[in-house]
């Protein structure tokens, strides 16, 4: 969707830096810790979102494994801290590390087939990943759960705290923007915009399909890891259902196709919209499920470019048309 | 070995014949609208609970209750009827909007649908697992093997099912109708055909299939409103085994599953041959066993 069109890209840039202000000030405002805790989880929930956007949105690879990627990222941070004793921050990022190295061999089989094939054959590798941490309980301790430590202090600083936690939550979602936003504005990201929107037409051209493919999964796979060794340090005690259970893979991938998929904001619009609001107001918790689905189809038949991506498209064709360029049909490819 | 003998062979066959029941409604709904209907499991889950439902309408909720046999198969088929009403405006109201967008967003469609089914199903009827009344709890005597007969019931109903839709499909005008709509919408449109009312059809004939094998199983295992899912990711290994849009395709690869997993059983943990045999087939061959190379 980038084109040298007049899209107010100041404008934008101004929103993000706002929001991010506004994010840094709140705990210095506010002493309420449950407000906190839940942006925390809003934070670590957007980078596995922004994970999967990049594979999913600008790659157009629907993956519903992402579920098994953050497990795979949290149960190394746990074991690698409690059983190797590493620093709680080698071991976060031994945890993405090792996630990328495993999707690897992974997306080499799977992202062999397309469309839904491939959405199908990445939840079985979900569900693989739920099984080994449910069985392998000499490793594991099984469905029981596992006590985790928390993050140690970096730079003098204790990040142990509820304030603490934000801030380093905050810390990796900027990172993971900055990243994914240098990544679709290289070669590489273009090459993935172009097999998403033409596999045939981007081989042709000498895009190298498959190792672009596999690069996508294992980018989005080391975020995905990191994003699950946060988690599993954000929370004192973890099971194997709360990271890679089958709405694990989901819940992340209505966050955001309601955001917009292939947009850069679009996944934090989406959890935003999605995982506070049921957080805020209480008596929708109870639906949640319900309610997600029905925006879920919503969504796909009204706005299958999402929030994000509509509001940019909107503005996009505005611009145009001031420029006397007259309205442009924008391909609208949300998939 | 106790693995290789008849007692896995009937297990297996009872088992494929019950995949090749779901998966063939999977088949038929991605060869109409080529839509990757992740829901249909939930359908089939759908089916138990609306068949519980009804026995207890009877008062019929434990397996010595009178007229059981009666109540069962009226149970079955009010799930049946149910479901297939279910399935069309399912078929109206989410996927016929979407059948020009991309196949993505009929796939993401279909997600949201099996959030609304089965948490709906978890608002309804509870989370904790309901047992089924069975009429068949005798065990039956084949060949020196003793077999549940659940299990031989369900194996004769789901093979006569898949007989019936088979013959539907291929000797009559209507199933005709079905196969020529998912080679050409256009070309069926042109003989006066309206492709709206076929595809209706088509989901009526999946949903009605999958809540039958819903309530066949049901006695054999604890119906749970999250049942769905491990049915809905093996009929798509059964589908992509045996081609999409195939009917015959569907059965056999059913048939091959359910015997791969009774058999190996006894050697590893049930689920991983499903998900094994699915990464095997994408390895070897990504468009499936029988598909067409794009």
């Amino acid at each position: 969707m980038k084109s040298k069109s007049p899209f107010p890209l100041w404008a934008s840039w101004a929103g993000m830096l706002i929001t991010l202000v506004v994010m840094i000030i709140i705990p210095l405002v506010t002493t309420d810790q449950y407000l906190i805790g839940i942006l925390t989880r809003f934070s670590s929930t957007a980078i596995l979102v922004a994970a999967l956007n990049l594979v999913a949105g600008y790659c157009g690879q629907l993956s519903l494994g992402h579920g098994g990627l953050l497990g795979i990222g949290a149960y190394t941070y746990i074991l690698l801290v409690q059983n190797l004793h590493w620093n709680t921050w080698l071991a976060l990022i031994g945890g993405a590390v090792l996630a990328a190295v495993l999707a690897w061999p992974i997306g080499l089989v799977l992202l062999r087939s397309k469309g839904s094939y491939f959405a199908v054959g990445s939840l079985a590798f979900g569900m693989l990943i739920l099984i080994v941490l449910e069985q392998w309980t000499d490793l594991t301790r099984g469905p029981k759960g596992i006590v985790v430590s928390k993050l140690s202090p970096i730079f003098g600083l204790d990040v142990a705290g509820a304030q603490g936690q934000y801030y380093v939550a905050l810390g990796l979602l900027v990172f993971s923007l900055i990243c994914m936003y240098l990544v679709i504005n290289s070669l590489v990201g273009r090459s993935f915009m172009a097999i998403r929107e033409n596999e045939d037409l981007a081989r042709s051209v000498g895009i190298s399909t498959m190792r672009t493919k596999v690069l996508a999964f294992v980018i989005s796979a080391f975020f995905a890891g990191l994003a699950g060794g946060f988690k599993a340090g954000f929370v004192s005690y973890i099971t194997p259902d709360q990271v890679a259970s089958v709405n694990a893979g989901f819940d992340p991938l209505v966050y955001l196709v309601v955001g917009g998929m292939g947009t850069l904001v679009g996944p934090v619009v989406g959890t935003g919209v999605l995982f506070l609001i049921p957080e805020v107001l209480q008596g929708l918790l109870a639906y949640k499920p319900i309610i997600y689905g029905v925006i879920l189809i919503l969504v796909m038949i009204f706005l299958p470019m999402g929030l994000w991506g509509k509001l940019k498209f909107w503005v996009l064709r505005r611009g145009e048309r001031a420029a006397g360029n007259g309205p442009k049909v924008v391909k609208d490819n949300a998939a | 070995m106790e693995g290789l003998g008849f007692a896995p062979f009937i297990i297996g066959i009872s088992t494929g014949a019950l995949y090749a029941a779901v998966a063939i409604g999977l088949s038929l709904i991605y060869g109409i609208l080529n839509i990757g209907q992740f829901g249909h499991g939930s359908l089939y889950m759908l089916g138990g609970y609306i068949g519980l439902a009804v026995l207890s309408a009877f008062g019929a909720t434990s397996s010595n209750s009178p007229n059981l046999q009666v109540f069962y198969w009226v149970s079955f088929v009010v799930a049946i009827i149910a479901v297939m009403i279910i399935s069309l405006p399912i078929e109206r109201f989410v996927f016929r909007p979407l059948y020009n967008a991309p196949h993505v967003n009929g796939f993401l469609a279909a997600l949201g649908l099996v959030y609304i089914i089965d948490n709906a199903t978890l608002k309804i009827w509870g989370g904790d697992s309901k047992s089924y009344p069975s009429p068949y709890t005798e065990s039956v005597d084949i060949l020196g093997m003793s077999l549940s007969g659940q299990r031989i019931v369900m194996l004769i109903v789901c093979v006569i099912l898949i007989l019936v839709v088979s013959y539907f499909m291929y000797r009559t005008t209507l199933g005709r109708t079905i196969r020529a709509a998912a080679q050409s919408r256009e070309g069926v449109a042109l003989c006066g055909i309206s492709f709206n009312r076929v595809s209706m059809l088509t989901f009526a004939i999946a949903g009605g299939l999958a809540a039958a094998a819903g309530v066949l199983i049901a006695p054999t295992i604890l119906l749970a409103p999250g049942m769905g899912m491990l049915p809905t990711v093996k009929a798509f290994v059964i589908v992509i085994l045996g081609g999409m849009g195939s009917v015959p395709g569907a059965a056999l690869g059913g048939f091959l599953l359910g015997l791969v997993e009774s058999y190996g059983a006894a050697y590893i943990y049930q689920d991983f041959f499903a998900f094994g045999i699915l990464v095997l087939v994408l390895a070897i061959r990504p468009t499936g066993l029988f598909g067409v190379r794009q």
